[in-house]
């Protein structure tokens, strides 16, 4: 075992060396003298102990003792040197961290600086004594000539919506005033400046003021009131003028309806006279006539008989428009309805070389309507299927059940309709002309008075045509009118 | 000046006593100034350090019983907290220069 003891002295004096090698070597950073004494420590410590191997090694091989008491001195002085070394490194340590953070202080302090400088909007700091700790640029520039006085704690601000409007300090806007920006004017400035503040306290101390410059903005919300203002007295002008229109057209659309009721009713007493007394006269009740006589009492019939219808037509539409029309509900079968109205229009098909033909439901389909409104919509509709269907085309009249409406249809395979014109058909005194013929048949009201009876009897006309192919009326009735009180139903103005 | 036991001969020097008595003494120093300031390397000195306190003991301990033995200790101690300061004043300085040169 003692054999090993001077090769554990010559190790020892080798590591110490090449310790006392590296902390010869140990860098310092520039301008930290403090570091010197560390690193001195450190090879001072290190050259004992070298000392102490190098002495041990001697011995072995039989070196004087001299050395060996000096090694136990040497030996006494390790502990301070490693002590010292050990505490100054520490502090070497705690300063650099200090100095990082000092570093990183003044970084971010550099950063908030050129920030607060940088930003539009004027930022103020406001001491726990209500003082300014600090002002950026543009709160300067915000704050003109009344800067200092703003600054001192002077009272330069009057609220604009105030109710109160007394100067009041800046310290006193950051007591009252929260993030919810309020307007002041400041005082003592040339030209009006209206600056819009908010107050954010502090978590240690203070209160930050933010000001941004809204004078602008004030200049053009006084402007746009103005606007408004004028806006709102020009649409109140154009109101009373829109509501005299209204009443002037009132009383000229009453003022028409009355005109054609009244005409209407007037053109009818004598047309009667005269389809009457020339069916007499054609039924030789007052004597015997010559084929010319027949021939032109005749065109005199069936020239009053369309007069007379085209006045039924004015009279209708006339007495829906001025509301003059009851609904009557009662229980009705539609399919019987369909089967009275083709018969109806039986002979002028078959005159007309038309083939008419009805696909009616097996059972009898009640609604709840009214059977006049009813069949008058369907001889409208029917009426318009013969006037537009050539000489060998077809007219098929269908019903059946769709939910909770009946559906009848009527097809033809007339001249149809042009999109253009598909829109405005239901419009009263509207006639589509189909193409190929200049003028077209009838008065165009027939569609008009079916549209507006279906609506009072809370059903739906819709077409559907293709021109050259035909078109498709559908009157959707729903099984009960909507209200089958009798009543009277007030339409237009 | 040499104490003597079993029977008149010296069996330590006042200076092995008196480095033992330090080495023992600042432990508490180096354990508060660590406690403040907590740094890598500490690791490294302290273990190098129990191996210079196990030299101390070892010196002191050789002159009553088991004298090849704790000889032994003392001088193979030495060595390995010789070697233990080389590591860490080796590492050390890599840091320190790395720290200088990012600096």
């Amino acid at each position: 075992m003692q054999a090993v003891v001077p090769i554990f002295d010559v190790i020892s004096a080798l590591a110490f060396l090449t310790a006392l090698g590296i902390a010869l070597d140990l860098p310092m950073s520039p301008g930290r003298a403090f570091e010197l004494g560390t690193k001195l420590a450190i090879v001072a410590s290190m050259a004992i102990y070298l000392f102490v191997g190098v002495s041990n090694s001697l011995e072995h091989a039989g070196a004087t003792s001299a050395l060996d008491r000096l090694e136990d001195y040497a030996e006494v002085l390790f502990v301070p040197f490693f002590m010292y070394a050990a505490v100054s490194s520490a502090n070497a340590e705690r300063v650099r961290r200090e100095m990082g953070i000092q570093q990183e202080l003044r970084v971010e302090r550099d950063f908030s600086s050129s920030m607060m400088d940088a930003t539009p909007a004027g930022i103020v700091l406001l001491g726990r004594d209500g003082k300014v700790v600090f002002g950026n640029g543009c709160a300067r520039e915000l704050l003109g000539s009344v800067i200092d006085d703003a600054f001192a704690g002077g009272p330069v601000f009057v609220e604009r919506d105030g109710a109160f409007p007394e100067p009041r300090t800046l310290a006193e806007i950051a007591h009252d005033t929260s993030h919810a920006p309020r307007r002041f004017t400041v005082l003592g400035v040339e030209e009006l400046r209206v600056l819009a503040i908010t107050a954010s306290p502090m978590a240690a101390e203070g209160v930050i003021v933010g000001m941004l410059d809204i004078t602008s903005q004030v200049a053009s919300e006084r402007e746009l009131e103005k606007y408004r203002r004028d806006l709102e007295v020009l649409v109140e002008r154009r109101t009373e003028q829109l509501v005299e229109a209204n009443l002037e057209m009132a009383a000229a659309n009453n003022a028409k309806k009355a005109f054609l009721a009244n005409m209407s009713h007037e053109l009818r007493t004598p047309l009667n006279a005269v389809i009457g007394f020339s069916g007499i006269l054609l039924a030789e009740n007052a004597g015997p006539l010559n084929e010319e006589q027949h021939k032109q009492l005749g065109m005199i019939e069936d020239a009053g008989q369309h007069l007379l219808a085209l006045v039924n037509e004015v009279l209708d539409i006339a007495r829906v428009e001025s509301g003059q029309v009851r609904v009557e509900a009662e229980k009705v079968d539609l399919g019987h309805l369909l089967t009275v109205v083709c018969s109806e229009f039986e002979l002028a098909a078959r005159e007309g070389s038309i083939k008419m033909s009805s696909e009616l439901a097996e059972e009898p389909l009640w609604v709840v309507s009214d059977p006049a409104k009813l069949l008058q919509i369907l001889r409208n509709l029917l009426s318009n299927a013969i006037k537009f269907t050539p000489p060998g085309g077809e007219i098929r009249v269908g019903l059946e059940r769709e939910g909770d409406d009946c559906v009848i249809q009527v097809r033809d395979t007339g001249v149809g309709i042009a999109p253009y014109d598909q829109g405005r058909i239901f419009s009263a005194f509207y006639q589509a002309c189909p193409p190929g013929e200049m003028k077209s048949k009838g008065a165009g009201l027939g569609l008009s008075i079916a549209r507006q009876l279906s609506e009072l009897i809370g059903a739906k006309v819709d077409l559907q045509s293709t021109p050259g192919y035909g078109s498709i009326f559908t009157l959707r009735v729903p099984l009960v009118i909507p209200s089958s009180e009798p009543r009277t139903f007030a339409r237009g103005l | 000046m040499g104490h003597t036991a079993f029977g008149g001969q010296s069996v330590y020097s006042q200076t092995e006593v008196v480095n033992l008595l330090l080495g023992i003494s600042i432990i508490p120093i180096l354990l508060g100034t660590h406690a403040i300031v907590p740094s890598r390397h500490t690791s490294g000195y302290a273990a190098a350090y129990v191996f210079m306190l196990a030299s101390y003991v070892s010196t002191v301990a050789e002159g009553y019983l088991l004298p090849d033995v704790f000889n032994f200790i003392e001088h193979g101690a030495l060595a390995v907290a010789g070697c233990l300061f080389a590591v860490t004043l080796f590492l050390r300085r890599r840091e320190q220069q790395r720290n200088l040169r990012e600096s």
